[in-house]
């Protein structure tokens, strides 16, 4: 215990020297700490888009293999291409690499007891409405928009229940509660369907209120019934749309290989959204790195300067190291004390380092990004690569769709974490190892006798 | 019976064969006041050393209490049995003279009790009062730095005192306080003191006088007590 009463007596002891070795590593800390907390937010939010964007897998149509095997003809177009049908879509939904599976899935349909709107007198038309059923909550992106709503009753939650339009219910005078029999075209499956909601559409006026619309019932969105997917799936879907998202981006190999087995054509290729995540990650990569380099000079320079003063005050404490070990003091003791020293002045400087860089962290990593993101969209401009606006693409085949426009990362909310106060605690710590190891290397290389006779 | 002996001690810096200290062989009682005289270049430093434990014998033995110090803890020994005053003091210059006096206890592993009042009473035996003693040793006289010096050494009460040149640079009144101090200590408290000198005067005043020749030392006289009061 007195070792460290001792260590702080001696700090206020040596004013100007620790004085001097303090605002270096205070200096060395805030920086390193603003690296530290901008790279470990900009970590994150790398992780996080990694995951979205590496975790989304698209099938692609994959031309060069479609070509060699005859599959494909410039003329001809896909002649030999399967398309994949509804039921593999499901089998390969059911994955152990799949956390999520976003699926849509439609089934042309007619209505035995009611009557479509927009309907017409054509006796070769096959099917009067679609069935369509989701396993997101909101169904289509239709009712996250705004442009649909639902009016009456609530979303639909299991098998056979079904959300119909205001239009169609009050066609066919139908309410909450009722119960509607669709069937399939050809098949004549039946589905006893009961109605829980009503929805309206604010988009689809109809052919009767549209003079340039053609005056067909599968072209009215308000003859569209919508379920749940397993409602669709028991009823046999003719086309389904599908985005499957891994658990990990590092699964898509074992996946892919899954879905061979089960099928999946040669002439398919998995796909991740590599562009999309270099088009808004990019400027927040390009930061990281600069802040890494930075955080490694400015260790690198600490480390030298760190040294290099320790050495000079090891030099005039050496007699000190002397004295103590002359009155008895063990070597082991001495070195605690100037361990002790540099530890209480690095947990001194690592505390006000803290508040200074949890300060001035936010406005240097908005500094930074903002030149980023004017680097990346200078290069854009220069015709080197989009940034700024980048058409991602879903490609061909089943590829549910990324978004068509993305734009960089703006913004870095710099935040305090855990793993960022232990990154810049082990950092400083390091530090403190570093700047008493020229004193333990003389405390343990030199006898008391040596250093008293060397200094009289 | 004594408290350290010293059997055919020889001693060289390595890497030399001139032998600075040769067949020493000595024997120091507690209750007594030793000098050990020689000219400068002599070994006196050198055999301070050896019997303080802050260096090895080449050759022989210095046995304290008859164990030999080449196997013993030199550094507990350092620490509890033996307290060293210093010819250049060899003080904490930025510690104050009391937090010198209570680093010396705090080694030693002196247990309980208030360790600064110990150490001011310590302090107020050898002529330093409560206002020198918290002020930095480096703005304290050489007088006073050598009785910080004499207070850190008695501070673990130690059964050996060894001072080397300890009136060196002190004006007569003080050198006579502080060898008065030594004499205290010898033959009331019973400790052994040994004075490395080569003063005469302060020889004189001791109860044994050897001499440390050619890299020998010898035994030369006995004195008659002295009464240190007058």
């Amino acid at each position: 215990m007195y070792l460290l009463t001792n260590a702080a007596k001696n700090l206020a002891r040596n004013k100007g020297r620790n004085l001097l070795v303090g605002v270096i590593l205070f200096t060395i800390i805030v920086a390193a700490s603003v690296s530290v907390l901008i790279n470990s937010t900009a970590g994150a939010v790398i992780s996080d888009y990694k995951s979205r964007f590496g975790s989304q897998v698209f099938l692609d149509l994959d031309y060069e293999k479609a070509i060699a095997a005859g599959n494909y003809d410039e003329y001809e177009g896909a002649k030999g291409v399967q398309d994949l049908t509804p039921d593999q879509n499901f089998k390969f939904a059911d994955s152990k690499y799949l956390h999520e599976t976003k699926m849509t899935a439609s089934a042309m349909i007619n209505f035995p007891d009611a009557v479509p709107l927009d309907n017409i007198d054509d006796p070769d038309l096959q099917a009067r409405g679609y069935l369509i059923g989701s396993n997101e909550p909101n169904i289509s992106k239709d009712f996250e928009s705004g442009a649909r709503k639902i009016v009456e009753g609530r979303a639909v939650q299991a098998p056979n229940e079904a959300i119909i339009s205001k239009q169609f219910a009050e066609l066919n005078k139908l309410k909450i509660g009722d119960n509607l029999d669709i069937v399939r075209t050809g098949n004549k499956k039946e589905l006893p369907l009961k109605i829980v909601g009503i929805f309206e559409d604010n988009t689809m006026l109809g052919a009767e209120n549209n003079p340039y619309m053609q005056k067909n019932p599968l072209l009215n969105r308000n003859n569209e019934i919508l379920v749940g997917i397993d409602t669709v799936k028991e009823f046999g879907a003719s086309y389904v749309d599908a985005s499957y998202f891994l658990n990990s981006p590092d699964d898509l190999d074992a996946f892919e290989a899954e879905l061979r087995d089960k099928g999946l054509p040669d002439y398919y290729k998995l796909r991740t959204d590599e562009a999309g995540y270099q088009a808004v990650v990019g400027p927040v990569e390009g930061l990281t790195k600069l802040t890494t380099t930075f955080m490694i000079v400015v260790l690198a320079l600490g480390a030298v300067i760190l040294l290099l003063i320790s050495t000079l005050a090891v030099r005039e404490r050496k007699y000190e190291i002397g004295v103590l070990r002359a009155m008895g003091m063990r070597k082991t003791g001495v070195a605690i004390g100037f361990v002790a020293e540099m530890l209480i002045m690095t947990l001194f400087c690592l505390a006000i380092g803290f508040a200074v860089s949890a300060v001035i962290s936010q406005p240097i990593a908005d500094s930074l990004l903002r030149n980023q993101i004017e680097l990346a969209a200078e290069t854009a401009k220069n015709g080197m690569g989009g940034v700024t606006s980048i058409n991602a693409g879903a490609g061909a085949g089943t590829g549910a769709g990324a978004d068509s426009a993305l734009t960089p990362l703006s913004q870095l909310t710099v935040a305090l974490t855990a793993g960022a106060i232990s990154q810049i605690s082990l950092i400083a710590l390091a530090l403190a190892v570093v700047s008493s190891a020229v004193g333990i290397v003389y405390i343990t290389r030199f006898e008391p006798m040596k250093i008293l006779s060397e200094r009289n | 019976m004594s408290i350290l002996e010293l059997t055919n001690v020889s001693y060289a810096y390595s890497g030399t064969t001139n032998q600075v200290l040769r067949g020493v062989n000595a024997s120091f009682e507690q209750g007594k006041l030793y000098a050990v005289m020689g000219r400068s270049g002599a070994g006196k430093s050198t055999l301070l050393s050896l019997i303080s434990g802050l260096d090895r014998a080449s050759s022989g033995q210095v046995n304290f209490n008859g164990h030999d110090l080449a196997k013993m803890d030199r550094d507990d020994y350092r620490a509890r049995s033996i307290g060293v005053i210093f010819q250049g003091y060899n003080l904490l210059g930025n510690a104050t003279a009391i937090d010198n006096v209570v680093l010396s206890m705090n080694i030693s592993g002196v247990k309980g009790g208030d360790k600064r009042r110990k150490a001011l009473e310590l302090l107020e035996q050898v002529g330093i009062d409560a206002e020198t003693a918290s002020r930095v040793v480096l703005k304290l006289s050489g007088g006073e730095q050598q009785r910080v010096g004499i207070a850190r050494a008695l501070a673990h009460d130690p059964a050996v005192i060894i001072a080397d040149e300890p009136t060196g640079n002190l004006d007569y009144d003080t050198e006579k306080q502080i060898l008065a101090i030594f004499a205290e200590l010898a033959h009331e408290h019973n400790k052994c003191v040994i004075l490395v000198t080569h003063s005469k005067k302060v020889a004189a005043a001791t109860d044994e006088i050897w001499g440390l020749n050619h890299a020998t030392l010898t035994f030369v006289k006995e004195n008659t007590r002295r009464d240190w009061s007058k």
